[in-house]
């Protein structure tokens, strides 16, 4: 028995009427990992995604968050027991200025932090990752004004701000170029690499980038989880292979 | 002196909702060919289709259908030209008949035509659904419906996005099969789809995509198994 | 069961129209997306329209009535279309905002064209009547109304079922860009069913004029009835609002069989504006909102955001500057003009909590005045009659405030946008009917006194007193939300306004955020209504009214919907109107207003943003011009000279 995985999906089904979008999934995400979940499209990683954070109930099965039955909870009761997450369609406080999106984090995460407590750890934990993430010159324009690769660099430092234990990130590479992929991965491994820094779970299209990052891969398709393992082995499994190619002849 | 090709895409950007989906896309459908789209998703397959039918405005770059500049045109003037389109998903009107959607090809060709009678003809199966509404009928019949009416407006140009997608594999040997007729009676096509056999088959030529860009190009023997899985699975 | 029937038929007749205007405005909503709040404002345009043309200008009936619906109704449905197309995309809150702006242009532009006298009206058609069965004796009117109502639902089914025209249109309704691959031009079929919307309009208007009277307001507001019937039919569906039409026509008048006046008679007249509550209510999460793809808005007139510390200096030192200059304004105003300023100051202070809500917080609400009139009410009763000190009085209006702000928290968990904007109408309209209207609330016409507090034994029953009193209470409120805005608090309403996704799963509770924030709004616009009542010193039903909310709305917009200084601005804008304008000029006032809102409604800051970004391009075309730079010039020839030496 190691210790508790940062965050674990336990035999979690989703019925939508007649459809059954997840069946019996099975999800690890080990602290100081980042574990990749892919599959081809309408795989079921959006809802597996929404069941992780909240935003739908499971049919049957059950999410723990560090150990600790989640189930039930609503996105921000888990918001503040440290799981944050991205978005893939950019989710920015538009109107708002970038040092206003992260501090609004910090505080959207700690209780009583609305009536002005702890000015003082914020400011330190939104300048560690304003350093990390290379936003100082971002500080004063509207987060509107940017352009999807600053957003995204953005919605991570929302995330972190926010000192989670838990990172979701949802297709971060979507609309980014290949030097804004690289540069997102090397943030991302920095992040990681850092002492006690968040597991990472990595929702992701951009096979290069999953392969090159991620420690452990869950592949789902049509609501299964087909195959799981290290990249090298999902990349050789022949029902992954199936699963994107359309083959129909599955070894 | 070969005629116009059926479609030519040169430099074509898109982005929409603040992301960037094509950038500098060049593809080419020759008159009479089937050209395949294919790479992972989100690779920008369908953005494309949606450029040439109109329903997304293109920052930069041309479209051109039979040589005639189509970028900055509505969606029902593309239409006119004679380009059809089978969207991704179900592309039936689900509130209205099925005769009722058969009888939109009006909207789209001019003259004498028979649309419910045509479509009985290539597939029998909806001959006895003509009085229901369109999303009543199963997946596989939607999509027959879908393809039917596409077929019968007599179309130079065919986009197909994904036409497989979450259906059993006879109807989709259907589908193929009135794809195949349609494709050697002369009409281009520009096919997406993820079941990457079926589209390698009936192909003339063949594009890979991958975040917006066209990563590979070739006959279909070319691209068979090594280059595609790179893009679909990492290098 | 049988003397229930003449008031069931009259229910049938009265509920057509309803149906009739139901169908209107869901017409344009599945087609073109526009939820038209305006509707009742182009039947009551309309129905002057047509009395214009035939009792002014002696048109007969069979000139007249082709006229407007074939030219008149037709060119206004266009000009709507026109307008609303370049906001497809936008937020809800925008178009809502447009509608609601078109409203108040066609109720302001009514007068001018046609005047505000009483007029006559003669019947349109016969009066005599014909036996029904063998009792019933119904009026050839009625039964006109019924069958031109039934005859135009059954050419507009006709028109959709049975051509291909309509084939079109419902293929539109279903999937607009599958219908444009086809090659339907979407723009014609909008353009047809704005068209077809403004001519059951005019139907409406002119079916309503006789029992309605000719009146700008009533009028605009009877057709709001058609609102429930619309969302009945969940928006979408013409049958449906056609039959909820009749049914509430039906309901009403039944109701109306056992009290012509007194609770009964209330509870009819507010009955459908209950009825709309209760539907978007209980088919809240079923409801979809048309056209939700939302464009980002080129926000903020696109000047860089000025850094936090800079900004909240520079502000609190302008508001603390206006707030002195402010407390001195008795030294240079007085008399009747001093009462002016200090209204608009109270204005301002309601404003402000409207700012609070919908600029910042994202939360729009059609019913800041409701609150308002339950802290005048309760100083009324308190206060007035009541004889308790005026502080007490205000404290205990803003307490009674809390519980319907936690009812309109509520609303707001479940709805949003569209529906949160028309199920705040429907609590405003209840209040009015249900609350405010009743005589031993309001005092009936005559309305109830409120007195001029005295506190720490300072009489402030003079109007300087009064005004530094207000003066007091908008400067702490305003400086206060100042200086919250750029704290925790500020950034806390505004993520909730820019995406309530990101801040649910940051950890925000939604829940709480909304309702703390309706019930703090609700407090300080009651705190507004009871100096509004000490200063009127007599308080009416109509200072309150659902149309009070709404002419608040646009005067913040106006002003600046996100700002503070845009509540003042609003208030401004409102004591504008109580100075002594000759007449002719005033009715051009609201005009103006609902114009002004049209061409900044995609601009947050308002008249500010716009003055601002004005001046920045006069002063870049200034500094542009090829002016005598006189210190320059000899510098640049001595350098030349040395250079070369």
């Amino acid at each position: 028995m190691g210790p508790e995985p940062a965050l674990a999906a336990v035999g979690v089904s989703v019925r939508f009427g007649g459809l059954q979008a997840l069946s019996g999934i099975d999800l690890t995400v080990p602290t100081g990992e980042i574990t990749g979940l892919i599959g081809p499209n309408g795989a079921g990683k959006t809802t597996c995604f929404n069941v992780l954070t909240g935003l739908q109930v499971p049919t049957t099965g059950r999410v723990e968050l560090g150990g600790v039955d989640v189930t039930g909870w609503p996105p921000h009761r888990r918001g503040r027991a440290g799981l944050a997450r991205t978005f893939q369609r950019l989710e920015l406080f538009a109107r708002m200025t970038v040092e206003d999106n992260l501090t609004a984090a910090w505080e959207s995460a700690r209780p009583w932090a609305v009536l002005g407590r702890g000015r003082r750890d914020r400011i330190r934990r939104v300048a560690e990752v304003v350093e990390l993430l290379e936003l100082g010159p971002l500080l004063g324009r509207r987060a509107g004004e940017l352009s999807t690769g600053q957003g995204r660099m953005v919605e991570l430092g929302r995330a972190l701000c926010t000192g989670p234990r838990v990172l979701l990130l949802d297709e971060p590479s979507s609309g980014l170029d290949g030097a804004e992929t690289a540069r997102f991965r090397d943030v991302l491994l920095e992040v990681v690499g850092a002492g006690g820094g968040p597991a990472v779970l990595l929702v992701e299209h951009d096979m290069a980038l999953v392969m090159e990052v991620c420690d452990r891969i869950t592949v789902l398709d049509f609501g299964e989880r087909i195959a799981e393992g290290t990249p090298a082995g999902v990349r050789a499994d022949p029902a992954v292979r199936a699963a994107y190619l359309g083959e129909t002849s599955v070894a | 002196m070969s005629p116009e090709p059926a479609l030519e895409l040169e430099g074509l950007t898109v982005s929409y909702g603040g992301l960037r989906a094509l950038s500098g896309v060049s593809l080419v459908v020759p008159a009479g060919a089937v050209v395949a789209l294919l790479g992972p998703n989100g690779a920008g397959k369908s953005t494309t289709l949606r450029a040439v039918s109109g329903l997304v405005r293109s920052e930069a770059g041309q479209i051109r259908v039979g040589g005639i500049r189509v970028d900055r045109r509505p969606p029902h003037a593309v239409a006119r030209l004679g380009v059809v389109h089978v969207p991704e998903g179900r592309g039936v009107f689900p509130s209205l008949t099925v005769a009722e959607n058969l009888e939109m090809v009006r909207t789209a060709v001019a003259g004498g035509v028979d649309p419910v009678g045509g479509a009985v003809e290539l597939f029998p199966v909806l001959g006895s659904r003509l009085r229901q509404t369109a999303g009543s009928l199963s997946g596989g019949e939607q999509q027959m419906l879908a393809l039917a009416r596409a077929l019968l407006c007599r179309p130079r140009l065919l986009l197909v996005d994904e036409i497989s997608m979450g259906l059993a594999p006879l109807v989709v040997d259907r589908l193929f099969e009135a794809l195949r007729d349609r494709a050697a009676a002369g009409t281009p096509i520009l096919l997406v789809e993820q079941y990457v056999e079926a589209a390698l088959e009936l192909a003339d030529f063949v594009y890979v995509l991958d975040k917006g860009r066209v990563v590979d190009v070739g006959e279909p023997a070319d691209i068979r198994r090594g280059g595609l899985l790179g893009a679909y699975l990492g290098n | 069961m049988s003397a229930l029937w003449p008031f069931l038929v009259l229910g049938i007749f009265s509920g057509s129209v309803y149906g009739l205007a139901a169908m209107g405005v869901v017409l344009t909503y599945k087609t073109a997306g526009v939820f038209n709040f305006a509707y009742g404002a182009v039947a009551m345009f309309c129905a002057y329209t047509y009395w214009q043309l035939h009792d002014a200008w002696h048109l007969p009936a069979p000139v007249a009535l082709p006229l407007l619906l074939l030219v008149v109704a037709p060119l206004l449905g266009l000009l709507l279309e026109r307008l609303f197309s370049p906001l497809a995309g936008l937020s809800a809150e925008v178009q809502i905002v447009a509608s609601l702006a078109v409203l108040a242009a066609l109720e302001a532009l009514a007068p001018i064209l046609f005047g505000t006298q009483d007029r006559a009206l003669r019947d349109i058609f016969p009066r005599s009547t014909v036996l029904v069965g063998n009792r019933l004796h119904v009026g050839e009117d009625q039964l006109a109304m019924l069958l031109i109502t039934l005859a135009s639902g059954a050419a507009l089914w006709w028109l959709l079922r049975r051509t291909r025209f309509g084939t079109a249109t419902r293929a539109v309704v279903d999937n607009r860009d599958l219908a444009g691959m086809i090659g339907v031009n979407g723009a014609r079929i909008r353009r047809a069913a704005w068209v077809v919307s403004s001519i059951f309009a005019a139907l409406v208007g002119i079916l309503l004029s006789p029992s309605q009277g000719l009146d700008v307001y009533q009028l605009t507001v009877v057709v709001i009835y058609a609102f429930a019937p619309a969302v009945l039919g969940r928006l979408v569906s013409l049958p449906w609002a056609y039959g909820g039409g009749v049914l509430l026509g039906v309901t009403q008048s039944v109701l109306s069989k056992w009290g012509a006046s007194g609770s009964v008679a209330d509870v009819e007249a507010a009955l459908p504006y209950l009825a709309l509550l209760l539907l978007l209510v209980f088919m809240g999460r079923g409801l979809k909102e048309a056209g939700t793809t939302v464009r980002p808005v080129a926000s903020g007139s696109g000047s860089p955001a000025p850094t936090t510390r800079r900004l909240l200096d520079r502000r609190v030192a302008l508001g603390t500057g206006a707030l002195v200059a402010a407390a001195a304004v008795p030294l240079v105003v007085s008399g009747p003009r001093l009462h002016d300023v200090t209204a608009g100051a109270v204005y301002a202070l309601i404003a402000l909590t409207l700012v609070v809500l919908s600029g910042w917080a994202g939360q729009i609400s059609l019913a800041q005045f409701s609150f308002a009139g339950v802290g005048a009410f309760t100083a009324a009763h308190l206060a007035g009659s009541g004889g308790r000190h005026f502080l007490l009085a205000a404290l205990v209006g803003m307490a009674l405030a809390v519980p319907l702000g936690l009812v309109v928290g509520f609303l707001s968990l479940r709805l949003s946008g569209l529906f949160l904007a028309l199920v705040t109408m429907a609590f405003a309209l209840l209040m009015d009917n249900l609350v405010f209207n009743r005589s031993d609330v309001s005092g009936g016409l005559t309305g109830v006194t409120v007195p001029r507090p005295e506190i720490l034994g300072l009489s402030l029953a003079g109007r300087v007193g009064f005004y530094e009193l207000v003066v007091a209470v908008l400067g702490t409120v305003g400086l206060g939300a100042l200086l919250l805005f750029r704290g925790p608090v500020g950034r806390r309403l505004q993520i909730l306004r820019d995406s309530p996704l990101a801040a649910s799963t940051l950890g925000v509770n939604l829940t709480t955020t909304k309702l703390v924030t309706f019930v703090v709004c609700g407090a300080v616009a009651a705190l507004g209504g009871s100096l509004y009542g000490a200063l009127q010193q007599s308080v009416t039903p109509q200072d309150f009214s659902f149309a009070a909310s709404l002419e608040l709305l646009l005067l913040v917009v106006l002003g600046g919907r996100s700002l503070v200084s845009g509540a003042v601005l609003a208030g401004a804008a409102y004591g504008v109107q109580l100075l002594p304008i000759p007449a002719g000029v005033a009715r051009f006032i609201p005009l103006g207003i609902a114009l002004g809102v049209l061409s900044l409604i995609q601009e947050p800051e308002g008249t500010l943003a716009q003055v601002r970004r004005e001046t920045r391009r006069c002063l870049s075309v200034l500094r542009r011009l090829p002016g005598p730079p006189p210190a320059a010039l000899p510098l640049q020839l001595a350098e030349g000279v040395s250079g070369g030496a």
